[in-house]
């Protein structure tokens, strides 16, 4: 590859960028692994500790499961979204698109704020469904598991639809009628060939927020109990209450390797990249 | 003609204020290839859609085997259909695209199995089944969609402009094989092309689609030498056209006149006086020196092209100021080796070989 790269007479345009991600990335990860070892002492303890403690392996469970969840409520959510942006007539689908661009061009933080607002005991969303009469007391939308979901589902969105729609926009329309004069119902269709012609797009987005997700911050920090700890808030607590570098990067590598891993045998299973069948 | 299997009745197809079909009526024959052909954006996909329900119709009837149609959603016509790109599920092999109609159709796994072999062995694909669509050539695709458009036996095939996409030569070849297919399995055939030359080699009958309707439905040999309107007798093959005014009328034949007066095979539905043309093929035509030829039309002009095609040459006569005309004259014929770019000729041809159409 490098040999190649070399034959390029374009490859010294990547020069910057590459600079850039040595700097500021591959540098200190590489010191992040070293101190993993190192801190306080050379040797496992720091990973012995990650994995020999159950508030460890809690917070651990808890990111992948948060992740998981925010990745399933947004393909939930997602598909029909991406669907109908595909099927609109063209100005509908501008506005679609807008309206799904609109929060990618908000702080997260903001968001996270507005959802709070919305989600609090004498809020928005509890002021309506007591109005109606659906509920009698505020429901618990806030510091829970409810709540993380809600926040993360709504700011990945994008993530989702945004891979779905490339995907679904490519799909020939004939193959629908194709399944139809076949004799497949609509169900039937969509099944065996609209919904298996979306995999790469269902995997590419999946892929997208499962791995944003598990990195994910602020969201759970403020919309969060103490039962919805993720990873990501632990390195800050372990890092700027204690000092604790050493655990932290430990955890940080742990993180690392495991979305390594996923994204390794996802490309595997599905095929998705060059070597796809379709 | 055969019983009818499928028939149109004042079909038509409205988009918006868009006419796309109008009062389209015609039927099907058992067995029958007839070709819808026309012009892009003429109505004739749009009637295809129709029939198999991919596209409402905003007025008149349908019936398949004399049953309406128009109640039954695409997936219960029982009608197969190859699409102009063929449409073959590309996550699918060639086994499980053919497979498809049959699974849908609830057959038992064996009967499939065989199905599908026998169908693969039939358009010449036995060893392919396990490939995927993107690994086959563009006209062993186009046998795969024929192979699962007909695997379940529908009662009607409908097929979109199915050789569209591939090369001159291949296209010849499938021609003759989709004709094969048609011969020996009896299948009903309702063909879209905008392809003059495949609707008259494949047809049993062929309906020219103008602007949303029907211009005219017969025989190929019926369009080719009695074209109802001067549209036909552009569309399919080549036609001289000259513009005069119906001085007479009687026996089945027609005066006109413009620069000179000509005769030539008529409707009854032409009176005195009004606009018509004269059509008349290029290999009608006789080229003789200047005021020369014994037929019953002549016109004088002088050469402005000679083009040279191998069996035949085509010379371009320029008759007055505002008509060429093109006459098609066989290499065996002599006695033309003087004629050259210039030269004064006199264009002749028989009243029979020529037809006075209304000038719309």
């Amino acid at each position: 590859m490098f040999a190649k790269l070399a034959r390029d007479r374009f490859a010294w345009l990547v020069l910057p960028a590459g600079i850039l991600i040595l700097a500021v990335f591959a540098y200190p990860v590489f010191w992040l692994l070293v101190r993993s070892f190192s801190d306080p002492s050379w040797g496992l303890q720091n990973y012995e500790t990650v994995f020999a403690k159950v508030i460890y392996l809690k917070v651990l469970w808890n990111t992948v499961a948060i992740a998981g969840a925010t990745t399933i409520g947004a393909l939930l959510l997602g598909f029909p979204m991406a669907y109908s942006m595909v099927h609109a007539p063209p100005l509908m689908r501008k506005l679609l698109v807008f309206v799904v661009l609109i929060p990618f061009w908000t702080s997260i933080l903001v968001r996270t704020f507005a959802w709070m607002v919305l989600l609090q005991p004498n809020g928005l969303l509890n002021d309506m469904l007591i109005g109606i009469g659906f509920i009698e007391t505020p429901a618990k939308f806030m510091f829970n598991r409810t709540g993380v979901l809600i926040g993360m589902i709504q700011i990945m969105l994008p993530f989702m639809v945004f891979p779905l729609f490339s995907v679904m926009t490519r799909i020939d329309h004939a193959y629908v009628q194709a399944a139809a004069n076949l004799g497949a119902t609509p169900v039937k269709g969509f099944l065996r060939v609209y919904l298996p012609l979306c995999l790469p797009g269902i995997v590419t987005g999946s892929m997208l927020v499962f791995i944003i997700s598990l990195g994910y911050f602020i969201t759970p920090a403020l919309l969060g109990g103490r039962k919805d700890v993720m990873i990501a808030q632990l390195i800050q607590q372990q890092i700027s209450d204690f000092g604790n570098w050493g655990l932290s990067s430990a955890l940080a590598v742990v993180l690392l390797i495991g979305t390594g891993l996923i994204f390794a045998v996802v490309h595997k299973v599905f095929k998705v990249g060059p070597d796809a069948r379709f | 003609m055969a019983e009818p299997i499928l028939t149109l009745e004042a079909v038509r197809k409205v988009f918006g204020k868009f006419v796309a079909v109008d009062d389209v009526t015609l039927s099907i024959g058992r067995g029958e290839f007839l070709t819808f052909l026309g012009p892009s954006g003429s109505g004739k996909t749009t009637t295809l859609m129709m029939v198999a329900g991919f596209q409402s119709v905003s007025g008149g009837a349908m019936t398949l085997d004399g049953k309406p149609l128009d109640p039954l959603p695409a997936y219960k016509r029982d009608i197969g259909m190859v699409f102009q790109h063929y449409a073959l599920f590309p996550h699918m092999t060639v086994a499980g695209n053919v497979a498809f109609p049959l699974e849908m159709r609830k057959l038992d796994k064996a009967q499939i199995a065989k199905k599908v072999r026998d169908v693969l062995a039939l358009v010449g694909l036995p060893d392919h089944g396990e490939r995927y669509p993107k690994q086959l050539s563009g006209g062993q695709q186009q046998r795969v969609a024929l192979a699962r458009a007909m695997v379940f036996e529908p009662r009607l095939l409908l097929m979109d402009e199915p050789l569209g996409a591939l090369d001159k030569k291949l296209r010849e070849h499938m021609q003759i094989e989709i004709m094969r297919l048609h011969r020996d399995m009896g299948i009903t055939v309702l063909y879209v092309t905008h392809d003059q030359e495949e609707a008259l080699v494949m047809s049993d009958r062929i309906a020219v689609f103008n602007e949303g309707r029907i211009e005219q439905i017969g025989a190929p040999s019926d369009l080719y030498d009695n074209p109802a309107t001067r549209f036909v007798a552009d569309f399919i093959g080549e036609s001289n056209f000259i513009e005069g005014r119906v001085t007479g009328h009687n026996n089945g034949f027609a005066e006109l006149e413009g620069a000179q007066t000509l005769r030539g095979r008529a409707e009854g539905n032409l009176s005195i006086g009004s606009a018509a043309v004269m059509a008349v093929r290029p290999e009608r035509l006789h080229v003789n020196r200047a005021n020369d030829g014994a037929d019953a039309n002549r016109v004088e002009g002088t050469v402005t092209d000679i083009v040279y095609l191998g069996q035949s040459r085509k010379f371009i006569v320029r008759v007055n100021d505002q008509t060429e005309m093109t006459a098609l004259v066989q290499a065996n014929v002599v006695g033309l080796e003087s004629v050259t770019v210039g030269s004064s000729v006199s264009l002749s041809w028989r009243a029979e070989d020529s037809k006075v159409l209304g000038n719309t």
